[in-house]
């Protein structure tokens, strides 16, 4: 270090020749550092650092500025089956009413399983109870949840993962629920009726968990992916 | 040496600095001018949606029983009960050895007993048509889990091309995208899809096809690319996709820059660049418009996701948390601080 103890004197000595002149241009002297041999390692070395310094300013690729855009309000209910696929209702060969079944279709579709909910059509008719039910969807493949204590925090979970279920509801009856609706500041639940398609039926959530109950607390769901939402442009490339 | 003259060479060492920067601002400037070019003709999702709601505005009001009704838990459910509706009767197994042919599909006669064997549709000679619900992609699910909701929707939209069969095997044999997939709700649907016809033809055409789109549970798009911006490989895809909830996460949190040792890729959207805009009240509903984050503070980054190590293994481990450029002036600033120091104490002595 002593001997670099004076750098600057270095690099000052080694254009002493122009000492008598005017004096020089600062970035003279850093041109000087590196053409004189007598200049010490340690300053050579800082400016070869700095320079290198200097020529990697900038080479970093141009930063991209995005904005979010305003979301769409969120499409009631969850599971928006559009009305030309709704399944009404039909009678079976034992003239019942296929209720269930018809329900099973509803659920299907809502979860874009058009194909399996055609062979259970074909298939199945009259009416149904639940352990029939889900024998009969064991056989066919399908993992389902279900609750038979009228449990609300599983149409919670319907609804929140935009499956719906099928469920007990009204006397001897089967409809799909397709999730809650918000309105008002009420929470209802949104009914499909096979046997009014077209129109999703609101009641108020605790009066529908009661009636539910007393209809025989049975709610089913496919733990299948839902159908996927609607999408919107959420952001953009701005320059 | 006089001391007017070494102070000089510091500040040269300065000046060179910012006369560095200058000239880097105008050659940036010239090589990225501002884009004039009309937008080529690409899908991208639209920036509002019209639902077909048809959630009927009368509430019912129905009698109030106690508890669960066990007997009527487990009694036949079949009300027919709708007078008007027509007697519908569908096609019931028939009798014969005749086999049963329901829109080109052939029914397996179902009885009590007898297990249900889902029939695929016959592709056709010299083609494999991805039919929704009846591609035999690996299950991903537990039967004996209740899925929790997921943040992520990846939705594919095929057709015969050879772009389509390609694509949908990257979601089967490449890890990432397997990963991606088991991580979100994944659907597929072609163009003759009754759900697609009914809710997504509008806005994603079937000559856009194929189309990946990989949005958050809302439907806000993170990645769309249809047609010819989906890539040849799968990692291109895997790339795009993790470009894109970059970009995502960026917009969310008020256009807080990335920074960092991490090499930002392009992405499917870089043809989308639209001309500099503004919102007014006027473009948003209720007048109200997104603003930034305020929670953003000065020297916040945008970090690498750690949501779940889905996006995780980004090459995000920067020492510290500052790209090249900045680095690099750091340092010439201390260096020239260092120096400046230096002369001063010389000078003392």
């Amino acid at each position: 270090m002593l001997g670099c103890a004076d750098p600057l004197s270095s690099l000052w000595r080694a254009s002493s020749c122009r000492r008598s002149q005017a004096p020089v241009a600062p970035l003279t002297f850093i041109l000087h550092a590196f053409v004189t041999p007598r200049m010490c390692p340690l300053m050579s070395r800082c400016l070869i650092i700095s320079c290198l310094l200097l020529a990697m300013i900038g080479c970093d690729s141009q930063p991209v500025h995005v904005r979010a855009l305003p979301a769409p309000p969120t499409e009631q209910p969850p599971v928006n089956l559009p009305a030309s696929l709704h399944q009404r209702n039909w009678v079976g060969p034992r003239g019942e009413g296929s209720c269930v079944h018809a329900s099973i279709v509803n659920h299907s579709r809502g979860l874009n399983l058009y194909e399996f909910g055609e062979r259970w059509r074909a298939t199945y008719s009259d009416g149904e109870y639940d352990s029939r039910l889900r024998s009969r969807l064991d056989a066919a493949g399908i993992d389902y949840a279900f609750t038979l204590k009228a449990d609300p925090r599983f149409l919670d979970w319907c609804s929140m993962t935009n499956r719906g279920a099928i469920l007990w509801w009204k006397p001897s009856h089967c409809c799909a629920f397709e999730g809650w609706v918000d309105r008002d500041g009420q929470q209802y639940a949104a009914i499909l009726d096979n046997n009014s398609p077209g129109r999703f039926e609101l009641t108020p959530r605790e009066q529908f968990i009661r009636l539910w109950a007393g209809y025989g607390g049975f709610a089913l769901s496919f733990t299948s992916d839902p159908a996927g939402a609607l999408p919107y442009q959420s952001y953009e490339v701005i320059q | 040496m006089t001391e007017s003259v070494k102070i000089q060479l510091s500040w040269g060492l300065l000046a060179l600095a910012a006369i560095h920067a200058v000239i880097l601002g105008f050659v940036m400037f010239a090589a990225h001018p501002p884009s004039h070019e009309p937008l080529r003709e690409q899908w991208m999702p639209p920036q509002s949606l019209n639902y077909g709601t048809s959630v009927q505005s009368r509430v019912d009001r129905l009698e109030t029983p106690a508890s669960v009704n066990l007997n009527a838990q487990h009694e036949i459910k079949r009300a027919g009960g709708c007078p008007t509706c027509p007697q519908a009767r569908y096609p019931s197994i028939p009798q014969s050895n005749q086999p049963l042919y329901i829109n080109g599909e052939r029914v397996v006669h179902i009885g009590p007993t007898v297990p249900i064997r889902p029939v695929a549709p016959a592709p056709p000679v010299n083609d494999v048509i991805p039919a929704a619900g009846s591609m035999t992609m690996p299950a991903v699910t537990s039967v004996a889990d209740q899925p929790t909701k997921k943040k992520y929707q990846v939705l594919l939209f095929l057709d015969r091309s050879e772009k389509s069969i390609q694509m949908a095997q990257w979601f089967t044999d490449d890890a990432q995208l397997l990963q991606l997939r088991a991580a979100s709700d994944f659907q597929v649907y072609s163009a003759d899809n009754a759900l697609y016809r009914a809710r997504f033809a509008a806005i994603v055409p079937a000559n856009q096809f194929p189309v990946i789109l990989f949005q958050d549970a809302t439907g806000g798009h993170i990645h769309a690319a249809g047609r010819n911006m989906i890539p040849d490989t799968a990692a291109e895809l895997w790339a795009d996709i993790a470009a894109g909830e970059l970009l995502y996460r960026q917009a969310k949190s008020g256009d807080v820059q990335m920074s960092g040792a991490i090499k930002s890729k392009g992405y499917s959207w870089d043809d989308q660049i639209s001309p500099t805009m503004s919102l007014s009240s006027a473009d948003c509903p209720d007048g109200q418009c997104p603003s930034a984050d305020t929670s953003w503070r000065p020297l916040d980054r945008l970090r690498p996701n750690r949501d779940g190590g889905l996006f995780d293994n980004l090459p995000a481990k920067a020492f510290v948390w500052a790209n090249g450029s900045e680095l690099a002036t750091v340092g010439l600033m201390a260096l020239a601080a260092c120096l400046l120091f230096y002369i001063l104490m010389k000078r003392g002595q």
